[in-house]
């Protein structure tokens, strides 16, 4: 399994050099509970929310015998993802050897040094950036 | 599932994916709906550019067509919504003043008229032979037809509603207008009657308008009197008078026993939340048994808030006695 970041039709991509021990696809529905003076609450179903996910490990500083990929050093993660950030367009997310294929925004990126090892630890929460189609025909 | 549509420079787009937060409301003393909807708008690379603009023509179809009206305000607030107000044709009407004068006209063809000459199709006008002498003197065009209407009412004792639908009015006896109301919880499942899904309900019972005695006054000063005496007994005297053109005593006793129907009546103010339907519109009488408050039978409704959030259709419902 590896894990690609990448941004307008990979322009740019990363491959996570570290994977997340885990990561987990949130995919909610809004629904609604309804009081009614008969029969109590019902249940009022919703439109589909957003999917999110969060992805949780650290970009390494130098060379580990573990890592999946070595293009970038530590800090460049960091400005790529900064620079993603501020060019206000959505990301693609693939993990391989599962279905997760999707456009996403970042909805926060959290990242700092600990423990001395020069690694940057980072958390990356995405949200699905849906794209949306207008039909038209003349009337 | 609803769809909205709008038509701009005669191109019709689906701007259901961008639309939010739908409210569209009647009520008995406006002729003409009011809908207010939000539209996702961002500046932001992939976005679709808005084309609902002032004048816009904007549709919501469920089954049917429920709403066709015209963009009439917009309001810009900050990178990520516009909200949009629209109101049907009648617009046209409540917002436009002229003279007419009527001269032993009947209320239908006096009606017909005043749509004509302001371009409202017209879907169906009841046969109301009425006859209207009268001169309106730059008045709102929406009074005028209230008043033609009133004027019928109280000679026939039959009450009318005016209502859009589809772009056309329709002017009809209210008894015609008795909707059954359901709602789906899930596109699989059975049908449920919108009673059922009743919250909040209040009821309010008040003899504060209620006249239990009628005295009309004719031309030549002959008082022809009505009461219902088993009210007076139990709620004391209520009285009111009221001067008629007519010089025929039969017209006059109609005039009164009429009245008397329609204000002799303990007065019900209502209110309920229930799952949205479409059907649910001011002037429809609706069945509704709440054991609860005690609501039971046939109620006029008075004004219906929609909303439609996240899929999610619902209504509050003002009602009264019909």
């Amino acid at each position: 399994m590896d894990i690609f970041l990448s941004i307008n039709n990979r322009e740019q991509v990363i491959k996570l050099p570290v994977l997340p021990t885990e990561f987990k696809i949130n995919s909610a529905m809004k629904n609604e509970t309804y009081d009614t003076i008969s029969q109590g609450e019902i249940k009022l179903i919703g439109m589909e929310a957003l999917d999110s996910i969060t992805i949780q490990s650290f970009f390494p500083s130098k060379e580990y015998a573990f890592l999946r990929d070595n293009e970038y050093k530590g800090w460049q993660y960091v400005d790529i993802i900064e620079n993603w950030k501020l060019r206000r367009v959505p990301i693609r997310l693939t993990i391989t050897d599962s279905s997760i294929n999707m456009a996403c925004a970042i909805e926060s990126f959290e990242y700092g040094m600990q423990d001395g090892s020069g690694d940057i630890y980072y958390t990356l929460t995405l949200s699905e950036f849906k794209f949306i189609k207008l039909k038209q025909k003349g009337v | 599932m609803h769809k909205f549509y709008c038509i701009t420079n005669g191109i019709q787009t689906d701007i259901t994916p961008l639309v939010r937060s739908i409210k569209w409301r009647s009520n008995i003393n406006e002729l003409g709906n009011q809908l207010d909807f939000e539209i996702a708008f961002n500046d932001s690379r992939y976005f679709p550019s808005i084309p609902v603009e002032l004048g816009s023509v904007v549709i919501i179809k469920n089954e049917e067509e429920i709403f066709r009206g015209i963009v009439i305000s917009k309001q810009n607030s900050g990178r990520n919504v516009v909200s949009y107000t629209c109101f049907d044709y009648a617009i046209y009407l409540n917002k436009s003043k002229e003279v007419y004068q009527f001269n032993k006209t009947s209320a239908k063809k006096a009606i017909e008229t005043i749509l004509n000459d302001f371009k409202i199709p017209i879907g169906k006008i009841a046969p109301i032979s009425t006859v209207i002498n009268k001169i309106y003197n730059n008045k709102l065009v929406s009074d005028i037809i209230r008043d033609i209407i009133s004027t019928a009412e109280k000679e026939k004792g039959i009450k009318y509603r005016m209502e859009m639908r589809q772009g056309k009015l329709f002017i009809e006896n209210q008894e015609d207008l008795v909707i059954k109301a359901t709602f789906k919880l899930a596109q699989n499942i059975q049908d449920y009657d919108v009673t059922s899904s009743i919250s909040n309900p209040s009821r309010k019972q008040t003899i504060e308008n209620m006249k239990n005695s009628i005295k009309v006054i004719d031309t030549n000063n002959k008082v022809i009197e009505q009461r219902d005496q088993k009210l007076i007994d139990k709620y004391g005297l209520l009285q009111d008078v009221m001067l008629t053109e007519h010089k025929d005593t039969a017209k006059a006793k109609n005039l009164a026993e009429k009245m008397l129907k329609d204000l002799g009546k303990v007065m019900e103010e209502n209110s309920v939340e229930m799952i949205g339907n479409d059907s649910v519109r001011a002037g429809r009488l609706i069945e509704i048994r709440e054991p609860i408050t005690g609501m039971s039978g046939q109620y006029l409704i008075k004004d219906v808030n929609h909303t439609l959030t996240n899929g999610i259709h619902r209504m509050q419902v003002g009602l009264g006695v019909k």
